[in-house]
């Protein structure tokens, strides 16, 4: 005896079909934590971001292998520093002049410089559209509908925008930092102390790396989802965050030409104003390195930063407050 | 997390107390006080009712104006974290995380529910074969069917097991077979005890899936209770089924000033609830016998018109008094 075949079962449910959860659930800590796991994948989904992000790391490796492989010839060899000033392997996430290493890098000098301020350009125009793209979407309905704090959506979004950002950022200079240590030891490349005064003071440059990275990506962060927010356009917003950038760019270069105040114009430069933490830095650890006007100019670029930063914080609280919960748009 | 007891299956799962709310200009509630049963619950009405406002209320979306929200014996929006972990809402949006394949979203929205990575993707696995999409789990969700789309984000809302499922227009836009499929699966999940406010314009759906309905209108609640006193009609009809022809029935009913028509073996007359009696005797002197005698269940789309009609005054002018 055979059942006589069904024409078209409606919909065909797995065994034991829909089954209430009885495990536990997670601490509201460990749901930011996957939050942030989930943001940072969905930066390095585009390809764009994947292919600067790999053009950004694979530079500073090349640079490392030739710098090993130059070391072991004879004729060319390596002296990383020689001037007195190590702080120079690592500021502005750029490789040691020309100058400085005994070989002709110039080509690559050039690229780094490039680079450093293509990254705070690709990562500003990442994240601006961030947010506007949830509400777009409809995603901003999913995570509020779900006991997800609305600080914590903002906080891992800041989050994994921040961590990518100062890894690109601090993970060149941190590598140049490492080569000339296992190349020269403590001593060369600037470091005025020997033994474990030395060793502490290298530790604290590559701790000085990273807190400035954070503080650059962070910074930046916080503005491009502030621009993104304004906008309310995921397409548009690049286009703010890039237009700040250049325009801030294009006001130094004007002043620049008015007035020859090379320093101050680029306070208001907020690409070169991001460097003033590294400035900052580098003139707790060695006072002596920076002349002062420099450092005060680059103390007032942060101040703006930082103004800049706060607001944008502000207005992320009021778009947090108020947020478009409307039709999405997958 | 949440440490609530379980409700108790006879409390309701949502109270209302002259709840009001404004957006502006716009009165979008007034005053409203409800109680929504455990089961399945439809909520209806006409666009700008107020629907979606008494749906982000009761996630903790917006806070009412004035008056208090319950949901699950949780005040809202102060316990709204407790209350999302063990409630699932499916948007009428069309609302997905961007860029994610259609695991990894049923996953993502476990994650944010509070399951641990293990439990979310073994939940998720079970959610996707539930609403019939194991084969499309490792495809892009952007590239889905709309038909497709409303069942990913049915396994979206189930995922973590809430007991109360809170879908907005879940069968918007799908055709009859898809619409067929998500009501079948609607009612399998709603057969484990897990309480649906259905809110849709369509109005076989609420009669194919829900037990009570909740009318909004013009931010008011026109009607709340079961569906089949909501079909019970205006009292002003009656059903007489008899035994045997029908006709000799019909013909004195007629004789005697009624309005009356047949359908199968029922007689449908339209009289004053006073007129009761006179109907009986008519029936008596007829010689029927007959089987039923009570009031016509109007079909569901009768019923609406009717009860927003109460409530309207520009509809009541417009289309007479029902």
């Amino acid at each position: 005896m055979t059942e006589p075949v069904k024409s078209a079962p409606p919909l065909v449910f797995e065994p034991g079909g829909y089954a209430k959860f009885s495990g536990q659930q997670v601490p509201l800590r460990q749901r930011l934590q996957s939050l942030i796991g989930v943001f940072a994948r969905d930066a390095f989904r585009a390809t764009p971001a994947k292919l600067g992000a790999a053009l950004y790391l694979l530079a500073p490796l090349c640079l490392a292998a030739w710098l090993v492989v130059r070391s072991y010839l004879p004729d060319l060899p390596v002296a990383i520093g020689g001037d007195g000033d190590a702080l120079s392997l690592w500021k502005f996430s750029k490789i040691p002049t020309a100058g400085q290493v005994h070989c002709d890098l110039q080509a690559l000098e050039t690229a780094f410089a490039v680079n450093s301020f293509l990254l705070l350009l690709g990562q500003a125009t990442q994240i601006a559209p961030l947010l506007a793209r949830d509400a777009h979407q409809g995603a901003l309905l999913l995570y509020f509908s779900r006991p997800v704090l609305r600080s914590h959506y903002l906080l891992a979004r800041l989050a994994a925008a921040t961590s990518i950002g100062s890894l690109l950022v601090a993970l060149p200079s941190l590598l140049l930092i490492l080569v000339a240590l296992s190349q020269h030891g403590l001593q060369p490349g600037g470091c005025p102390w020997p033994g474990l005064t030395g060793a502490l003071w290298w530790l604290a440059l590559m701790l000085a790396v990273v807190v400035c990275a954070v503080v650059v990506a962070l910074a930046t962060s916080l503005v491009a989802l502030a621009a993104g927010v304004l906008v309310r356009n995921p397409s548009a917003a690049p286009l703010a965050m890039g237009g700040l950038v250049l325009g801030s760019l294009t006001v130094s270069w004007i002043l620049q030409a008015a007035y020859g105040r090379q320093g101050l114009a680029r306070a208001l430069d907020l690409h070169h104003a991001l460097q003033a933490p590294w400035f900052l830095l580098t003139w707790l650890l060695q006072p002596s390195a920076p002349p002062k006007p420099v450092l005060q100019v680059m103390l007032l670029g942060l101040v703006i930063w930082v103004l800049l930063a706060a607001l944008g914080w502000w207005l992320l609280q009021r778009f947090l407050r108020n947020p478009p919960l409307g039709k999405g748009r997958a | 997390m949440s440490t609530a007891a379980p409700s108790n299956r006879n409390d309701p799962v949502a109270s209302l107390r002259g709840v009001a709310k404004t957006f502006g200009e716009v009165q979008a509630l007034t005053a409203v006080d409800l109680d929504l049963p455990a089961g399945l619950v439809g909520v209806l009405g006409p666009n700008g009712a107020g629907k979606s406002t008494l749906f982000r209320l009761l996630l903790g979306l917006d806070r009412a104006d004035q008056g208090t929200v319950q949901v699950l014996g949780q005040p809202m929006p102060e316990q709204t974290l407790d209350v999302l972990a063990r409630v699932g809402y499916m948007p009428e949006d069309d609302s997905l995380f961007p860029g994610l394949h259609g695991l990894d979203q049923v996953v993502h929205a476990a994650q944010l529910s509070g399951l641990s990575p293990v439990d979310a993707r073994s939940r998720a696995h079970q959610a996707l074969d539930l609403c019939g999409l194991s084969d499309a789990r490792y495809r892009m969700a952007a590239g889905f069917s709309l038909g497709m789309r409303q069942r990913l984000r049915l396994a979206m809302a189930v995922v973590h097991g809430p007991e109360l499922l809170i879908l907005d227009e879940p069968t918007a836009g799908l055709d009859p077979d898809g619409r067929a499929q998500m009501l079948d699966l609607i009612k399998e999940i709603a057969a484990q005890g897990v309480s649906v406010l259905l809110s849709t314009h369509v109005l076989p759906d609420v009669e194919t899936v829900c037990d009570h309905v909740v009318l909004l209108s013009r931010g008011q609640v026109s009607y709340a209770g079961s569906l089949h006193a909501f079909r019970a009609g205006s009292g002003s009809r009656w059903r007489i089924r008899v035994v045997g022809d029908p006709a000799p029935l019909q013909r004195n009913l007629t004789a005697a000033q009624y309005a009356c028509e047949t359908e199968g073996r029922d007689v449908l007359v339209t009289a004053t609830a006073d007129q009761v009696g006179d109907l009986w005797r008519i029936c008596a002197e007829t010689g029927v016998g007959v089987r039923r005698f009570g009031p016509a269940e109007e079909d569901l789309g009768t019923a609406f018109v009717r009860h927003l009609r109460i409530d309207d005054p520009l509809r009541r002018a417009a289309g007479g008094a029902p």
